[in-house]
């Protein structure tokens, strides 16, 4: 008789459910997981070390791309560490808006995360359901930035752009019409603070529709109470931050414990998992969403009330408007030299983070008094997550596997940076 | 001998009228897949190709046809091309002995039912080769799900047609139907409820279907036994799949809903209307409402891990039709349903 | 202790009073803490950062290398008018702008590799930040941390990969970021942006050929450091609405 060995399974990188390009050998006793040992890296982009190689307002464009369904967060995390090194802050306003722009943030990607959970596990509808819900907050970032992703929104000193007093509407065509377009311009008809709070004003409804196709569905309890569970004091020896910190009874956010942008103003709480499962973690970041659209109105109400500047007067870090280039030599000057050479920050080291949908998203920023930066670290979320995968898989099946990846909301980008 | 080749011929003749609407049935069942999921999950369903996408399902055989037929360097070739073919024949040969109406059946043999339960599990056969010839892991992960699977909630399947039995007396499927006559509270689903919940979700069960689709299991093992086909070999996989899910509705509406019989027969007023009349009209009727619910569960519920499926079917399942079953003789014995 | 912000005067003094003589400097910038740990203490260090209940950083959330090669260097004097126009006047190989084979020497710079960690406790509510110079330039090693905090794991590795540093007691220590069979350690300031081999599938040999890099070093934006007073001296105006 020959030896009984276990057998390795190469799952993805090309995998429905590998959310992205991620590589794990599994070590297999039939179904069960012996040792799972991911290979991350097929996404490496090196952006630290572009970043390095470009002046500091080029690489915020990076920035989006690494966590790419969380994108505003992560520009807010590099910013925030660039304003501290030149020891600037935002106007007031633009504080909210960042305020804003994150929790819409948070929404999206909490919304990405529930449907590729539950598509993982096999429910199609929350996917095309959240999705639905997904392209109206994409449409919100389209019309502030230009772009429904990768926005650039966010800039040293504020954000690029004042809310616009227009929300663009869905033009007619073959397959949009009649009904179908006036319930989609419905809520297009204001400015697009009026959408937003449209949205958020339904979108608690719409979170209770998830709720019901899943938190007590006897085959989605089946999948997830119980699988990865994590001890809050493996948590935290894990480097786990954000929901899955918060899953395993730790109660910490830096959006309430060490407050930026606007946080300390807005009234929400935090929610806390107990047993460190993934059911608990899903319940976790449900929640995060209905506090994130309570602090989204917050928001809204106070930028109704308070117009304003959002982005610093100061033309060695932000551009100039484009009216006062016309007649003013100085703008012009000041204008170009900023676009080609940008600006220098004086020499030091900062560390910069933010509460990101997926967990602490950390900028280290080393400067040499150079217009490009010395070092750019980038403390993703995700890395420290998935670098448990074998620890939390061991012992689980290979079903589990897909809900282990989905419960620690894997996003490639910002893994392999 | 001229007599012969004219029974031969007629034969053929009638196996093509059932095989034909069953291959075209298949493909809108394709397309009412679609536009249901499309319309629970808040989007459209094909509606490019013909008014309303009503040629979408034509236009994707066509696809696959003239897709290239990939076989793996390391498969077993002659097992990688006969697999799909072994799981198609069993899922057509099956509607040989289906009664569309009392009429309207191509072989109305006595041991029928008997002729169904072995041809469906033929059907694993298939799979089980598919994946195991592939030379995949995925595959054959999926194969040995689909395997396992299909024993396990053949058992339960079979217990719950020994209900049936044991009422009607008998294995002919028209005589099945005929001992149901009466009304809708004679159907068997009424006596035999549990086994017709149990019948209907281990017919989900075999077919592979959400939420017990780990054979194909996409986010677990891509798309398990049939991950190394392409073009005409998946297609034909594709084809046997949903001519399965078709005949167990088919057998859900013969078997606990009374076939071809009429809801309203024997109600008074509504009774002796057009509606009261028997036909296959209302056995068509009721293998797309239950078609139907193979796709709501689709759309709807989470997918079972692999050992909770089993433990499902031994612990819960197979308990509870030997339970029902002793039930059944005695509401026979007592006379109070069928003989 | 009078050169620390009133918020970090307390986690300075207990730093300074557990940590004694291990810490080889402490400074401040931005409001936070770094403290310079020689290599010999460095591990002793962590343990009795992550377990005085005084300090309690339970949890390192950030470990990263840093290659100081070329701190403080520009490619072009600003300071100074110059005849040339800024195509001639920018220094042809500053960085980013050289290819494999016209990197850098590495000079003799004093402790060129270093591993900054980032700590947090949960119980105070504090960061800081700790950097530990390997000593070596040639073979930079410096202890692994994993065995204080778990965490750090992924982020050797990764230090490892990208900036060749060893950390000696690092039970899994493979490349993570980097292709398999990858040579060279990319993060290092003498490695080329442009890289130094590019992959492709070569039809007729029906394999995966590595050949030498063909793009460009491009580098539009020289790099500028300016020291004059309006940087350094001032607070830059304008801050706030």
């Amino acid at each position: 008789m020959s030896e009984i060995r276990n057998f390795t399974m190469n799952f993805g990188p090309q995998h429905p459910a590998a959310h992205g390009v991620l590589r794990l050998i599994l070590e297999l006793d039939g179904e069960t997981v012996v040792r799972a040992d991911p290979h991350v890296g097929l996404l490496h982009r090196a952006t630290e070390k572009l970043a390095e190689s470009k002046p500091f307002n080029h690489s915020i464009g990076y920035m989006d791309r690494l966590d790419y369904v969380s994108m505003m967060c992560n520009e807010h995390a590099y910013v925030m560490a660039i304003e501290k090194l030149l020891n600037i802050e935002a106007p007031e306003r633009a504080l909210w808006i960042r305020t804003m722009f994150d929790e819409i943030t948070r929404i999206l990607n909490h919304l990405m995360w529930i449907g590729s959970n539950a598509l993982d596990l096999g429910a199609m509808a929350v996917f095309l359901y959240a999705f639905r819900e997904r392209e109206n907050l994409m449409d919100v970032y389209e019309t502030v930035s230009g772009t429904r992703m990768h926005a650039t929104y966010y800039r040293p000193g504020g954000v690029y752009r004042d809310l616009p007093e227009e929300m663009p509407r869905v033009a007619e065509s073959r397959w949009r019409k009649g009904k179908d377009l006036e319930r989609m311009n419905e809520w297009r008809q204001g400015s697009l603070l009026d959408f937003i709070e449209a949205f958020t004003d339904d979108f608690f409804d719409r979170v209770d529709d998830y709720e019901t196709l899943l938190t007590d569905n006897r085959i989605w309890k089946q999948r997830t109470v119980g699988i990865g569970a994590v001890s809050p004091d493996r948590a935290l020896q894990l480097g786990f931050t954000g929901p899955m910190l918060r899953g395993s009874g730790v109660e910490w956010d830096l959006r309430k414990k060490q407050p930026y942008a606007k946080y300390r103003e807005v009234d929400f709480d935090i929610p806390v998992g107990s047993n460190g499962d993934c059911y608990d973690r899903y319940l976790v970041r449900v929640e995060e969403m209905r506090q994130s659209a309570k602090i989204i109105k917050q928001c809204i109400a106070w930028l109704r009330e308070n117009p304003g500047q959002v982005i610093v007067r100061n033309f060695k870090v932000a551009p100039p408007k484009r009216e006062e280039m016309k007649d003013d030599m100085e703008a012009l000057i000041h204008h170009f030299k900023l676009f080609t050479e940008g600006y220098c920050v004086p020499e030091g080291e900062t560390y910069a983070s933010v509460e990101a949908p997926k967990g602490e998203f950390g900028c280290y920023m080393i400067s040499d008094g150079a217009n490009k930066p010395f070092r750019v670290h980038l403390r993703a979320p995700g890395y420290a997550h998935l670098s448990s995968m074998n620890e939390m898989a061991k012992g689980h099946m290979l079903a589990d596997i897909a809900a282990l990846i989905a419960t620690q909301d894997i996003v490639f980008g910002e893994i392999d940076r | 001998m001229m007599d012969q080749l004219l029974t031969l011929l007629w034969t053929m003749a009638k196996i093509l009228m059932i095989i034909l609407p069953v291959t075209i049935g298949v493909a809108y069942y394709t397309y009412f897949e679609r536009k249901v999921l499309g319309y629970m999950h808040a989007r459209r369903g094909p509606n490019r190709i013909g008014p309303l996408g009503l040629l979408q399902p034509f236009a994707d055989v066509f696809k696959m046809l003239f897709k290239e037929l990939i076989v793996p360097t390391n498969a077993s070739k002659f097992l990688f091309l006969l697999a799909p073919l072994l799981s198609l024949g069993p899922a057509l040969a099956a509607w040989a002995v289906v009664p569309f109406d009392d009429w309207l059946v191509l072989a109305d043999i006595d041991a029928g039912l008997l002729m169904i339960l072995a041809l469906t599990s033929m059907g694993v056969y298939g799979i089980l080769l598919g994946g195991w010839a592939s030379n995949s892991k995925y595959a054959l992960l999926g194969g040995l799900r689909a395997a396992a699977q299909t024993v396990s909630y053949e058992i339960a399947m079979g217990f719950a047609l020994v209900g049936v039995i044991v009422l009607a007396g008998t294995l002919n499927l028209t005589a099945i139907v005929e001992a149901q006559s009466g009304n809708i509270f004679t159907w068997y689903w009424l006596p035999l409820l549990p086994l017709f919940v149990i019948y209907f979700v281990s017919g989900v069960a075999e077919t592979n279907r959400a939420p017990f689709d780990v054979a194909e299991g996409e986010s677990e093992i891509v798309a398990g036994f049939h991950v190394e086909y392409s073009g005409a070999g998946f297609a034909v996989f594709f084809l046997a799949e949903y001519a399965n899910m078709i005949l167990i509705s088919a057998l859900a509406s013969l078997l606990f809903m009374g076939g071809w019989l009429s809801p309203f027969a024997g109600i008074p007023v509504l009774g002796d209307t057009i509606l009261g009349e028997g036909g296959v009209h209302w056995f068509l009727l009721k293998t797309v409402v239950f078609c139907f619910l193979f796709l709501w569960f689709r759309a709807t519920f989470p997918r079972y891990r692999y050992d909770q499926i089993m433990r499902l079917g031994w612990k819960v399942f197979i308990p509870i039709t030997i339970v029902w079953i002793m039930v059944a003789g005695v509401f026979r014995v007592m006379g109070w349903f069928g003989g | 202790m009078t050169q620390f912000s009133s918020r970090n005067q307390a986690l300075a003094q207990s730093l300074s009073d557990i940590l004694g003589e291990r810490i080889a400097s402490m400074t401040e910038h931005c409001g936070q803490l770094t403290v310079e740990i020689p290599r010999d203490h460095w591990l002793d260090a962590a343990w009795l950062l992550r377990d005085e209940p005084e300090l309690a950083f339970e949890q390192a959330l950030d470990l990263c290398g840093v290659d100081y090669l070329g701190y403080g260097d520009d490619e072009w004097e600003t300071a100074e008018a110059t005849g040339t126009g800024f195509s001639r006047a920018a220094d042809e190989l500053g960085p980013g702008r050289f290819s494999w084979a016209e990197r850098p020497e590495a000079g003799e710079i004093q402790n060129r590799f270093a591993a900054v960690v980032h700590l947090l406790s949960l119980k105070h509510n504090r960061r800081l930040r700790l950097r530990c110079y390997a000593p070596d330039n040639e073979f930079p090693v410096l202890p692994s941390l994993i065995e204080v905090w778990n965490s750090v794991n992924w982020y050797e590795r990764e230090a490892f990969d990208l900036y060749g540093i060893v950390f000696e007691g690092h039970p899994d220590l493979r490349r993570i970021m980097t292709d398999y069979g990858f040579i060279g350690h990319p993060f290092r300031k003498d490695f080329p942006l442009i890289g130094n081999v590019t992959v492709r599938y070569d039809e007729d040999k029906g394999r995966v050929v590595y050949e030498p890099v063909e793009i460009e070093p491009r580098v539009t934006v020289a790099r500028v450091v300016r020291r004059d007073s309006r940087y350094v001296d001032e607070k830059l105006e304008g801050t706030g609405s």
